[in-house]
C-alpha cells in the first residue's frame, strides 16, 4: 500500500525535453489512468515511476520515501509490460516464480504463493507450459500473476490489454477492474483507449504533448474538461468544435448565417472575448433534432445530412453547415436521410466554451462552486 | 509461348521453370558447374589422390590402397596436431566467445562510455589478415625487446614473463589466444545483433524484479541467444579446425611439432615432405571430422534453437 507523488518531474533525452513539470499525485488504493494519444510521454512517465529510465528533473516520492534515484527493485513496484514480456524459455511457474528465486523466497513459500495467484488468475493448469503455448489473454493473466506475487505498494501497467482482441479485452478490463477492487493497491494504469480510462480509473490522468492536461475523476474530465484538448480526447464520438466570433451577445458566423445566443448566465465568463474567436464545443448527444416544418429559431442551426450510420441503438449522422462539421447522436426512431436539410437546436446547459487561441475552457468550475 | 505462359502461370516454381526453361537451366546449372569446379573436383581428387604415393612432380602415380591411412593411425605427429586443435577449440570456444558476448552485453546494457568506438575496435581485428597479425604479435611477444614482457615487468608481475613461443608448454596457448584476440570481434558483433533482437522488457521485467547482471545474462540473455550461439560455435569450429596462417607465421609447427595443428601438418606433409598422397590422407580425415561435428551439432545444439 503507498501513495505516488510526482513533484516538478521532468524527462529530457539529450537536452531535448519530452516531460516537463508533471505534478500529481496518485492517493492510496486509487486506480489512476494514464491517457493521452501516442507519443504524449505516458509510458516515458510510467518508466520513470518504474525506476526503469532515469528522471531528470524534481522529485518522485513512493509511500513516504523519495525514490527518485533507487534502482527499479527498491520502489516497492511491480510491473505489467503491453507486450507481457514474459520469459519465452521458462514455464509460467519459472516465470511467476522468477523474483521469489532472487529475493531468496523459501520454496515451500513460492510454491504456496504460485498456487495462490494460479487459482485466482485461473492459470493452475497451464503451470507447466511454456508462454508460446498459451494466448493472449492467458499471456496477460500470467504477466498479471508474474506481478500479483511480489505484493508491491503500486502496480504499473503500461497497456495491458492492447494486444488482446476486443471482446478479450472487455473480460479482463472487467477482471482487472474487479482484481483491484479485491486487492486494493494503489495502480497507475496507461491506455491510449478513453474508452478503458473512462471505466476503469478512478482518477484519469489527460496527457499531450509532454504535459498533464487535466487530472480528475473520470465524469469531472467528461463534463468539465479543463480545455479543448481534454474535451475533444475523451468522449466517443468526439465533441464537436465550431469556431466562432462572440459579439457579446451571441456567437456568430457571418459566412454561412450562424447565429447561436449565449445564455444570460454565461456571458460573464465570455466577457473578455467581445470580437474574439470562441469554439463552441457541443458533444454529439446534446444536438436535437427538429420536426420537419419547424421554425427556425434563434437557437436552431440548419444543416446538411452528409453520413448517415445505423448502430442499432443509435443512429450517427454526419452533419455540415458552412466549414463547419459536426456529428449528433441521436435514437434510433430517427428517420433522416442522406442529403436531408435538417434543423437542429443545441442544448446550451451543456456546451462548452474554449478560448479560440489558448483551447482553455472559458467557465472556471472552480470559482463556480 | 503465349498460350504456355498461361498454361504453366500458376506462381510455382515449376511453373516458373516450364516457362523459362533456358533461365532455369542455367541458372541452376552454372552455379552448380562452378561448385563442381572449385569445390567438388578438389574434394574428390583429394580423396582419390589419398590412395596414392605420389611426390608431387613425378609422371606416375603409385597406387597404394588403405596403407596411408594405416601409416596415420600409427602417426604420432597426426595425434600431436589433433590434440593441439582440440585445444585450439577449446580456448576458443572459452576466450573470444565469451569476451565476445561480454563486450556485447556491456555494450547493450550501455555500460561503457563510447560504445561504437569500443565495438570498431573490437572488430578492427577481425579484417585484418592474420598473417599481419602474426608478425605483430611477433614484435609484441619478442623475448629481446617486446612490448609484453617490459609491460609484465614495468607493473611488478616479472614472474609471468615466458618464452611465449619458445615453451613447448605454453607455445600453442599463445597461438590459439592470439587467434582469439583476432576473431573476438566476430562473436561480438553476432551477440550485438543478436542482443537487440531479445525484447527489451524481459530485461526490464527481470530487472524490476531485482535481477543483477549476472543473473540477467544467465537467465534472461543467453537462453534468448541460443540461435546465435549455436551459430557462432559452428563459426568457431571452422575456424579452429582451419587454423593455419598463424602456425605458418609463427612457430611453423615448432618446438618438435607440439603446436602443430592438422592443417598446417597437411601442409608440412605434402609441400616439404612430399608426400602429397599423405597429405591428401589427412586431409580427409579433416574434412570427416569437421562434417561430423558439424552434423552433431547441427542435430544436437540446434535442436529447438530456432523456436519461438
Ligand atoms: N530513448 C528516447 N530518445 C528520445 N526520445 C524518446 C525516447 N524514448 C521516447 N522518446 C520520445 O518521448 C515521447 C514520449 O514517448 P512515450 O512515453 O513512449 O509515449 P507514449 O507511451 O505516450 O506513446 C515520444 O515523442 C518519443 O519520441
Ligand atoms: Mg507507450
Amino acid at each position: 500500500m503507498a501513495e505516488v507523488s510526482l513533484k516538478n518531474v521532468e524527462k529530457r533525452y539529450a537536452m531535448v525535453p519530452v516531460l516537463s513539470g508533471l505534478n500529481l499525485d496518485i492517493a492510496d488504493g486509487e486506480f489512476t489512468v494514464l491517457v493521452g494519444p501516442s507519443g504524449c510521454g505516458k509510458t516515458t512517465t510510467l518508466n520513470m515511476i518504474a525506476g526503469l529510465e532515469s528522471i531528470t528533473g524534481g522529485t518522485l516520492r513512493i509511500g513516504a520515501r523519495d525514490v527518485t534515484t533507487l534502482p527499479p527493485k527498491d520502489r516497492d513496484i511491480a510491473m505489467v509490460f503491453q507486450s507481457y514480456a514474459l520469459f519465452p524459455h521458462m514455464t509460467v511457474r519459472d516465470n511467476i516464480a522468477f523474483g521469489m528465486k532472487i529475493r531468496k523466497t523459501p520454496k515451500a513459500e513460492i510454491e504456496t504463493q504460485i498456487r495462490q495467484v494460479a487459482q485466482r488468475l485461473r492459470i493452475d493448469d497451464l503451470l507447466d507450459r511454456l508462454p508460446k503455448a498459451l494466448s493472449g489473454g492467458q499471456r496477460q493473466r500470467v504477466a498479471l500473476g508474474r506481478a500479483l506475487v511480489r505484493r508491491p505498494g503500486v502496480f504499473l501497467m503500461d497497456e495491458p490489454l492492447s494486444n488482446l482482441d476486443a471482446k478479450m479485452r472487455i473480460e479482463a478490463r472487467s477482471f482487472l477492474t474487479k482484481m483491484h477492487q479485491e486487492v486494493g493497491t494503489t495502480t497507475v494504469y496507461v491506455t491510449h483507449d478513453q474508452a478503458e480510462a473512462m471505466t476503469m480509473g478512478s482518477k484519469i490522468v489527460v496527457m499531450n504533448g509532454g504535459k498533464i492536461q487535466q487530472a480528475a475523476a473520470p465524469l469531472e474530465v467528461y463534463n468539465r474538461p479543463a480545455n479543448q484538448f481534454v474535451a475533444g480526447f475523451i468522449g466517443s464520438p468526439a465533441m464537436n468544435f465550431l469556431r466562432l466570433v462572440y459579439d457579446g451577445n451571441a456567437l456568430l458566423d457571418q459566412a454561412c448565417r450562424l447565429r447561436i445566443e449565449v445564455p444570460e448566465c454565461r456571458r460573464a465568463a465570455l466577457a473578455g472575448q467581445q470580437g474574439k474567436t470562441v469554439t463552441l464545443g457541443v458533444r454529439p448527444e446534446h444536438f436535437r433534432i427538429l420536426q420537419p416544418g419547424a421554425i427556425p429559431g434563434s437557437d436552431s442551426i440548419a444543416f446538411n445530412v452528409d453520413v448517415v450510420q445505423h448502430l442499432g441503438h443509435e443512429i450517427l449522422l454526419d452533419l455540415s453547415a458552412g466549414d463547419h462539421r459536426c456529428i449528433a447522436r441521436l435514437p434510433p426512431s430517427d428517420r433522416s436521410k442522406l442529403g436531408d436539410g435538417r434543423l437542429f437546436s443545441i442544448d446550451m446547459d451543456h456546451v462548452h466554451y474554449f478560448n479560440g487561441d489558448s483551447g482553455e475552457n472559458l467557465i472556471d468550475y472552480a470559482r463556480q462552486q | 509461348m503465349a498460350s504456355s505462359a498461361s498454361r504453366f502461370d500458376d506462381g510455382t516454381f515449376v511453373g516458373f521453370a516450364r516457362r523459362h526453361v533456358f533461365v532455369t537451366m542455367f541458372g541452376v546449372a552454372v552455379p552448380l558447374l562452378v561448385f563442381a569446379c572449385f569445390i567438388g573436383y578438389p574434394i574428390v581428387y583429394t580423396i582419390y589422390l589419398s590412395f596414392f604415393e605420389w611426390n608431387g612432380m613425378a609422371p606416375q602415380k603409385k597406387f597404394v590402397g588403405l596403407a596411408n591411412y594405416a601409416y596415420l593411425l600409427h602417426d604420432k605427429y597426426f595425434y600431436i596436431a589433433l590434440v593441439n586443435n582440440a585445444k585450439w577449440l577449446i580456448v576458443s570456444l572459452v576466450f573470444p566467445v565469451s569476451l565476445g558476448f561480454l563486450i556485447a552485453y556491456v555494450m547493450k546494457a550501455r555500460l561503457v562510455f563510447a560504445p561504437s568506438l569500443l565495438r570498431t575496435i573490437v572488430f578492427f581485428p577481425v579484417t585484418m589478415s592474420l598473417i599481419a597479425v602474426g608478425l605483430m604479435f611477433l614484435l609484441i611477444l619478442n623475448p629481446v625487446f617486446g612490448a609484453f614482457d617490459t609491460l609484465l615487468r614495468s607493473v611488478g608481475l616479472g614472474f609471468l614473463v615466458h618464452e611465449w613461443f619458445g615453451d613447448y608448454r605454453i607455445a600453442l596457448y599463445t597461438l590459439a589466444v592470439i587467434s582469439g584476440w583476432a576473431f573476438t570481434g566476430m562473436p561480438m558483433i553476432f551477440y550485438f545483433a543478436g542482443l537487440g533482437d531479445v525484447p527489451k522488457e524481459t530485461f526490464d521485467a527481470a530487472r524490476i524484479e531485482g535481477a543483477g547482471h549476472w543473473r540477467m545474462i544467465r537467465s534472461v540473455a543467453l537462453p534468448q541467444l541460443r540461435p546465435v550461439t549455436a551459430i557462432i560455435v559452428m563459426l568457431t569450429l571452422f575456424e579452429s579446425l582451419r587454423a593455419f596462417d598463424l602456425i605458418a607465421v609463427l612457430t611453423k609447427g615448432a618446438p618438435f611439432g607440439m603446436t602443430n595443428v592438422l592443417g598446417y601438418l597437411v601442409y608440412m606433409e605434402s609441400f616439404w615432405n612430399s608426400r602429397f598422397g599423405y597429405g591428401a590422407a589427412l586431409s580427409v580425415v579433416i574434412l570427416v571430422i569437421a562434417g561430423s561435428l558439424a552434423a552433431v551439432l547441427l542435430g544436437k545444439v540446434l535442436k529447438g534453437a530456432f523456436d519461438v
